[in-house]
C-alpha cells in the first residue's frame, strides 16, 4: 500500500512459537505448560471459559506481562519486550483504551502510520477510517466515540501498523453487524497477507469463519 | 420528572430509611457503638472548626501589618481575586452539586420535590465555601491594613460565588454569566500581578484600595445585598437541577476523593482532561506546515496550539512570581520559582504521562513509541529553559543549569511512576498505615524539586 518500516518475514519459520508457558501471580496458577505455534498465514483461536487464562496468555504473548516459566519466541526470536525487533513485529488489541485523551481519531492514525514511517501519513489515515466506517468522525476525539466505534478504531490501529502478528482479545466484542463483516475481512486479508493472528474469543461464528486451529483452555488451575 | 407536591416531605423518607437501617442492622450494643462513634468524630470535627476559626477570628480583629502604600497591598487583592476567579472554575467543573448513581436513582423515582432533597447538599456546600474562602482570605488579608473588612468581603465573595454557582447549574444564562465573571476576576488578578511586576500604576491602585469606612461599609452591604439576591435565585433554581448537570460533577468529586486518598493530583489532572475531551467532542484542526506534517513533533504541537492556555500559563505563572519580587525575598523567592516552574513543566510532559499510564498505547508505536517519548521530554525541557530564562534575573547564576535540569526530571518522574505495588508492608504514619510504594511513588518527581529548592538556596 505505502512505504513504511519493513517487518522482517520468512515464511519457511514459525511466527509464533510458546513452549511451556507457565504464569502465575503468587500462589495461582493461571496457566500451565501451555504448547502454542502460530504459522504465516495462519490464525489460532483461543477460547475457554471465563478466568481460564486466556487474556493472561495474550498479554504475555504480546510482551504486556512476563510468562513465570516457558519460552516465548516471535520468528524464532525469544520475546523480549525491550527489543525494538520484537515489538516491530507484534500488533496486539487488548482494550480499548488505547488512545491519546486530546488526539482526534484521524491525528491519532497519521501519527500512529508517520511513526511506522508512513510518506503520507494523513491521507493513509483518512482512507483508513473511511473504510472502517468511520470517515464523518475523523475529528472526533476518542472519549466521545461510541464503544463499538471506539473498538473499530482500535482495532484499525493495529491493521494500520507494520506487523507479523496480530494479536487480539475479543475483537468482535461491541462491533455491529457491518463491523463484525469489516473484521472478519480485515482478518482474511491478514491470512493472505501472510501475517500471523492469534485471538481470544467465546464467538463460535468468528472461530468458525476466520480460525484455522482453536485452542481451547480449560478451568482455572489451583 | 417534574417537580410535584409531595404526598410525604422528604425528611419523612429520610426518616424512615434511618429507622429501617437501624432496625434491620443493629442490636443496642452495636447502636451505642455507633453512636459512640458518631460523637468522637463529631468532637474532632468541633475541634478542628474550632481551631479553624480562631485564627479567622484574630484576623479579623487584629490590625493590618502593612502601611497603606506598601506594594502588598496590591498582592493581597491580587491573590484574593485569583483564589475567587480559581473557585468559580473549580465550582463550575465539580457541578458544584452532584450526585452518585444510586442518589441520582432515588431523585428520578422517589415523588419528592427535588429542592428538598437538594437543599441540604446545596446549604453545606455553601457554608463549606464560605468556611474554605474565609480561612484562605483570613490570612492573606491580614497583611492588609483593612484586614477585617477584607476577610468579611471575601467570605461574602465566596458565599456568592457557592450559591451563584448552584443557580447556575440550573441555567445556561447564569452559567454563561458566572463564567464570564470568573474571566473578568482573573484578567483583574492578572492585571493586579502585572501591575506588581511591572510597577505601572502601582501607586494607583494602592491608595485606590485605602477605602474610607463609608465606601467600606456600602461595598459590605452591596455584598450581603447581592448575596441574598442569589441565594434566593439558587434556591428557586433547585428544583430546576437536572439529573445530567447532577451527574456531570460526580466523576471529579470521585477522582477528587480518590486523588485525596491515593494523594496524588494526577488521578484528578487525568479525569479533567477527560472531562475536558468529552465537552469538546470534536477538536478543531490545525494548519500544519509540510515539515511539521512529516515530523513527529506534530503531536506535541498541535497539542500547544489546540490549547494555547498551556503557554499563558507560563507567561501567568512569572507575571505571579515577578509580582512576588518586591513582597517576598531570599529562600521563600527561590522555592516559589522553583515550585511554580514545576506546576508550569509538569502539564507539558502530557505525552509521556499518557503513554506510561496506556502499556497498551506504547505497544500501537513500538518500538517507535520512544521517540515520542522523547519530544515529550524536550517539550518539558524548553518549557524549563524558557521559565528559567524569564525568572534568572533574580536567582543564583547556577541556576541556569539546576532549575532546567531539576524541573525537566522531576515533571519526567512524576509522570512516569510504575504501579503500585500493595504487597509491600506498609509504614505507620499519624493519618494511619500508608503502603511504603506508595510514599516511595509520591516522592519521586516532589523530592527532586526540595532537591532544587535546597540546591540553589545553599548557592544563593
Amino acid at each position: 500500500m505505502h512505504k513504511r518500516d519493513d517487518v522482517p518475514h520468512s515464511d519457511d519459520r514459525l511466527i509464533l512459537s510458546v513452549r511451556g508457558m507457565t504464569k502465575s501471580f503468587a500462589a495461582k496458577t493461571i496457566l500451565a505448560g501451555i504448547d502454542l505455534t502460530v504459522s504465516p498465514g495462519e490464525a489460532v483461536a483461543v477460547t475457554g471459559p471465563n478466568g481460564s487464562g486466556k487474556t493472561t496468555l495474550l498479554r504475555c504473548v504480546s510482551g504486556l506481562d512476563r510468562a513465570s516459566a516457558g519460552a516465548i519466541e516471535v520468528a524464532a526470536v525469544p520475546l523480549r519486550e525491550h527489543d525494538p525487533d520484537a515489538r516491530r513485529r507484534i500488533a496486539a488489541v487488548l482494550d480499548d483504551a488505547e488512545f491519546f485523551v486530546d488526539v482526534p481519531a484521524v491525528e491519532h492514525l497519521a501519527l500512529l502510520l508517520l511513526a511506522h514511517g508512513d510518506r503520507d501519513p494523513d491521507s493513509h489515515a483518512a482512507k483508513l477510517l473511511e473504510d472502517a466506517g468511520l470517515g464523518e468522525l475523523a475529528m472526533q476525539l476518542p472519549v466521545g466515540l461510541s464503544s463499538g466505534q471506539r473498538r473499530r478504531l482500535a482495532l484499525l490501529t493495529c491493521f494500520a501498523r507494520p506487523r507479523l502478528l496480530v494479536v487480539l482479545d475479543e475483537p468482535e466484542q461491541r462491533l455491529d453487524r457491518d463491523g463484525r463483516r469489516w473484521l472478519i475481512r480485515q482478518l482474511r486479508k491478514e491470512k493472505e497477507l501472510g501475517h500471523g493472528v492469534l485471538f481470544a474469543t467465546h464467538d463460535r461464528e468468528l472461530t468458525s469463519d476466520i480460525a484455522d486451529r482453536v485452542v481451547e483452555l480449560g478451568r482455572v488451575l489451583a | 420528572m417534574s417537580a410535584i407536591d409531595a404526598p410525604i416531605t422528604a425528611r419523612a423518607v429520610r426518616h424512615r430509611l434511618r429507622q429501617r437501617r437501624i432496625q434491620a442492622q443493629q442490636t443496642t450494643r452495636s447502636q451505642i457503638a455507633r453512636v459512640y462513634e458518631k460523637a468522637i468524630v463529631a468532637a474532632i470535627l468541633l475541634g478542628v472548626a474550632a481551631g479553624a476559626v480562631h485564627p479567622l477570628w484574630t484576623a479579623m480583629a487584629a490590625p493590618g501589618v502593612l502601611a497603606p502604600n506598601a506594594p502588598a497591598q496590591l498582592f493581597v487583592f491580587a491573590v484574593l481575586l485569583g483564589i475567587l476567579a480559581m473557585s468559580i472554575r473549580i465550582l463550575r467543573a465539580a457541578g458544584p452539586l452532584a450526585a452518585s448513581a444510586a442518589f441520582r436513582f432515588w431523585l428520578l423515582t422517589t415523588p419528592v420535590r427535588r429542592r428538598d432533597l437538594l437543599r441540604p447538599r446545596a446549604m453545606a456546600l455553601v457554608a463549606a465555601v464560605a468556611a474554605a474562602t474565609g480561612l484562605v482570605a483570613a490570612p492573606i488579608a491580614h497583611l492588609a491594613a483593612t484586614g477585617a473588612l477584607l476577610t468579611a468581603a471575601f467570605v461574602g465573595a465566596g458565599t456568592i460565588v457557592a450559591t451563584a454557582a448552584v443557580w447556575a447549574q440550573a441555567s445556561a444564562t447564569a452559567d454563561r454569566a458566572l463564567h464570564a465573571v470568573g474571566q473578568v476576576l482573573g484578567a483583574g488578578s492578572t492585571l493586579a500581578f502585572g501591575s506588581l511586576a511591572t510597577g505601572v500604576g502601582r501607586t494607583g491602585l494602592n491608595s485606590a484600595l485605602g477605602v474610607s469606612s463609608v465606601t467600606a461599609f456600602s461595598i459590605l452591604l452591596s455584598v450581603v445585598v447581592a448575596g441574598i439576591v442569589c441565594a434566593a435565585f439558587a434556591y428557586r433554581a433547585l428544583d430546576r437541577i437536572d439529573l445530567g448537570a447532577l451527574k456531570h460533577g460526580h466523576g471529579l468529586w470521585t477522582a477528587g476523593r480518590a486523588a485525596a486518598g491515593f494523594f496524588d493530583v494526577l488521578l484528578l489532572s487525568d479525569l479533567l482532561a477527560e472531562q475536558r475531551a468529552r465537552d469538546v467532542g470534536y477538536a478543531r484542526p490545525v494548519a500544519l506546515g509540510p515539515w511539521l506534517r512529516r515530523s513527529r513533533w506534530r503531536l506535541e504541537w498541535t497539542r500547544l496550539r489546540r490549547r494555547p492556555g498551556l503557554v499563558v500559563r507560563v507567561g501567568c505563572a512569572a507575571l505571579v512570581w515577578w509580582a512576588c519580587v518586591p513582597v517576598l525575598s531570599g529562600s521563600v523567592l527561590v522555592a516559589l520559582a522553583v515550585i511554580l516552574g514545576y506546576c508550569v513543566v509538569l502539564p507539558m510532559a502530557a505525552t509521556l504521562r499518557q503513554l506510561w499510564m496506556r502499556p497498551t498505547l506504547r505497544t500501537q508505536f513500538a518500538p517507535h513509541d520512544r521517540s515520542l517519548i522523547f519530544r515529550s521530554i524536550g517539550v518539558c525541557a524548553l518549557t524549563a529553559v524558557v521559565w528559567t530564562g524569564l525568572t534568572l534575573p533574580t536567582l543564583p547564576v547556577l541556576a541556569i543549569v539546576t532549575m532546567p535540569v531539576g524541573l525537566t526530571a522531576a515533571a519526567y518522574r512524576t509522570v512516569t511512576r510504575p504501579p503500585l505495588d500493595y504487597s509491600m508492608p506498609p509504614v505507620g504514619t499519624p493519618i494511619g498505615d500508608i503502603p511504603i510504594d506508595l510514599i516511595r511513588q509520591l516522592v519521586r518527581g516532589p523530592l527532586l524539586v526540595v532537591g532544587v529548592i535546597v540546591g540553589l538556596v545553599m548557592i544563593g
